[in-house]
């Protein structure tokens, strides 16, 4: 399997302090890969780069499209990935109904019929603006219309971060259903318990830095423990 | 189904014990077609790749078998399934005491533990009835 | 892709600006139908229809002035919360390029400019409807005269450019705003300095060409009505009292000074347009 993306060198700073510090990685097609760290550690900072919000880094980054080429964090990327921020970024005055309209519009792999069979699913009112649901079903409908798109490569950010514990499942349970095969899930977490079952791939950031890069389950065999309790350990001194 | 796994060891060879003690004790039966790879790891809530990597050795060890037209089945061997009830009693004890030793628990002291959790459901069914 | 961001950038702004002009049509509607509620039969309009247009006019200059002020603010914050801050995860993750999506709110930006600066002349035209008038001629100056140049073209041209660049500049300071140069973000201060630099230039360009910037607001009619039954006023004069312009004697230019300006504002347009594209495209952070 090829890989989505690749990270070589990355830095990043936010006047003289560096948030990305020399990070370099890649994701394989078919991989779920989790960036864990702290709140601080540099993974939001790490992702908007690679989604072409944040200019001036230093370093490569390539995203690698359906057909195999190659882009820059860009236009041309951003129609291979499929960006769930951990900010509301769909404006609050469209319907359900008209972000989905609205993704359909932009997006060429966007699958119309799956998002709303997840928004029924969930009992979302299709017609009612999302400024009048909860904060929770606005949340849900990101995600539904997120994971709709038929992309090579999903970037979530903090998926499960504000929600509560039953959202949260729900939340795991759509990305592992929605995940095709071939397809990549980049997600970031500082809540490492609940999402490591999910993980193929653990990457553990801090202060900018990669700490350590590993299968998840050679991770568990090799220190016999879990992911949650190897990062407290290791990385204690924030 | 169950719903927890044990993070702190690998997962892929809980979901292979699982895996076996769902054939062993019938929930998957002889011969049956066995869920998608994505249904499994959805109802387990593990990574795909983890689920998929189980049910792959699974067939290496014989459980399971795939058919070229598409689809995985339980063996329709009998033996083997007898083979592995048997040894499911070994196992689940294994699993039982392995975790009763990390919670500290001595091992000397966990056959009284056993001996009063089966006379407590006795004791609960006989007063149901 | 720019005309499905068209699409939704237009609709963005109707969310805003629909609700503008309609407020303002409906102080038109109003003050038209009060002159004719307060006219008596034998005349089309007394003296205290005439009176109240008077008033109405005071308060329609506040009016309008507030229309223009709110349009600027609504605009920038339109272009502001779109493209960057919580929205700006969605917007500015699209598909599609930085250019387009700036040609696309520049697009949309100008019409709706356009439509309220229409609405607020018709509002006006409605309102002063049933006043006295004489016949109506376009392009006649109270001095019996036509003018030259470019005729219709000539204040339709200068309007339009300026409200261009008067758009560009908007953009600019957003953009500004959430701009970093070399790892520092660009504090909101000294955004609105640069910004403010940019303005004092504009304005001193337009001023420069003072006599034909203001023909616009007294090209356009004879539409005269009474205020006190004694004296005529034309239809500029009217806007005299609605923006307190003092008109006097405009001197007559010919074509050429048009096209300078109009040249001129496009100009500086293009380059306020290209700095901003340029920052959007490589210094703007979310």
């Amino acid at each position: 399997m090829h890989n989505v993306l690749e990270i070589t060198n990355l830095h990043k700073k936010y006047g003289r302090s560096p948030a990305v510090n020399g990070v370099t990685f890649s994701v394989k097609a078919g991989s779920i890969v989790g960036l864990l760290g702290p709140n601080g550690s540099g993974k939001t900072t790490l992702i908007k780069t690679i989604m072409g919000l944040l200019p001036s880094y230093t370093g490569d980054i390539s995203i690698t499209g359906e057909n195999g080429a190659k882009h820059k964090p860009g236009p041309g990327a951003n129609a291979s990935i499929s960006y769930l921020p951990d900010v509301s970024h769909i404006p609050t005055w469209f319907t359900p109904l008209q972000a989905m309209q609205f993704f359909a519009d932009f997006y060429a792999d966007f699958d119309r019929t799956r998002a709303e069979e997840m928004l029924t699913a969930m009992h979302i009112p299709l017609r009612k603006r999302l400024s009048a649901l909860s904060r929770g079903m606005q949340e849900k409908v990101q995600l539904a219309l997120v994971m709709a798109r038929r992309a090579g490569l999903y970037v979530l950010d903090e998926p499960i971060g504000a929600v509560d514990p039953a959202s949260r499942e729900y939340i795991l349970n759509t990305i592992i259903t929605h995940h095709a095969p071939e397809s990549a899930i980049l997600l970031s977490s500082h809540i490492i318990s609940d999402i490591e079952p999910v993980l193929d791939v653990a990457i553990f950031l801090q202060n900018g830095k990669i700490h350590l890069m590993e299968e998840a389950d050679a991770l568990r065999e090799s220190r016999g423990m879990s992911l949650d309790q190897l990062f407290r350990e290791e990385f204690r001194h924030a | 189904m169950k719903t927890q796994f044990d993070n702190n060891q690998p997962i892929y060879r809980q979901l292979v014990e699982w895996l076996k003690g769902c054939i062993a004790s019938g929930e998957m039966a002889l011969g049956q077609k066995v869920p998608t790879v994505r249904e499994l790891a959805a109802a387990c809530k593990v990574n795909p790749n983890t689920m998929q990597r189980a049910l792959a050795k699974m067939e290496d060890m014989g459980y399971m078998y795939n058919e070229r037209t598409g689809g995985r089945f339980v063996t329709t061997d009998e033996n083997i399934v007898a083979q592995l009830r048997n040894a499911l009693p070994a196992s689940l004890t294994a699993q039982y005491v392995r975790a009763m030793e990390e919670a500290g628990i001595p091992a000397a002291s966990i056959p009284s533990y056993v001996e009063k959790f089966l006379q407590e459901a006795q004791t609960k069914n006989e007063g149901s009835e | 892709m720019l005309k499905k961001q068209l699409k939704y950038d237009f609709l963005f702004g109707a969310r805003i600006f629909l609700g503008m002009g309609g407020v303002l049509m409906g102080i038109g509607v109003i003050g038209w139908l009060l002159t004719i509620i307060l006219s008596t039969p034998n005349q089309p309009a007394g003296n205290d229809a005439a009176s109240l247009a008077f008033g109405l006019a005071q308060f329609y200059s506040l009016g309008i002035t507030a229309a223009v002020v709110v349009s600027v603010v609504q605009l920038f914050h339109m272009y502001n919360r779109q493209c960057f801050g919580d929205y700006g995860h969605l917007m500015l993750t699209l598909p599609v390029g930085r250019g387009t999506l700036l040609v696309s709110k520049y697009i949309v930006a100008f019409f709706w400019v356009v439509f309220m600066f229409a609405t607020m002349v018709l509002s006006m035209y409605i309102m002063t409807n049933n006043l006295p008038h004489s016949e109506f001629n376009f392009m006649t100056l109270p001095d019996g005269t036509q003018p030259v140049g470019l005729g219709l073209i000539g204040p339709i041209a200068l309007l339009t450019s300026t409200l261009f660049a008067g758009i560009t500049i908007t953009f600019l300071l957003s953009t500004l705003m959430n701009s970093t140069i070399g790892g520092w973000r660009i504090h909101k201060s000294i955004a609105l300095v640069i910004w403010a630099a940019v303005v004092s230039g504009f304005i001193i360009m337009a001023v420069q060409f003072n006599g034909r910037y203001r023909v616009w607001a007294t090209r356009e009619v004879t539409h005269e009505f009474t205020i006190d039954g004694s004296t005529r006023i034309g239809f500029h004069n009217f806007l005299d009292y609605i923006v307190g312009w003092d008109v006097g004697r405009i001197p007559l230019g010919n074509a050429f000074i048009d096209i300078f300006y109009v040249g001129a504002m496009l100009a500086f347009s293009l380059i306020i347009a290209g700095i901003t594209y340029w920052l959007l495209r490589s210094k703007v952070s979310v």
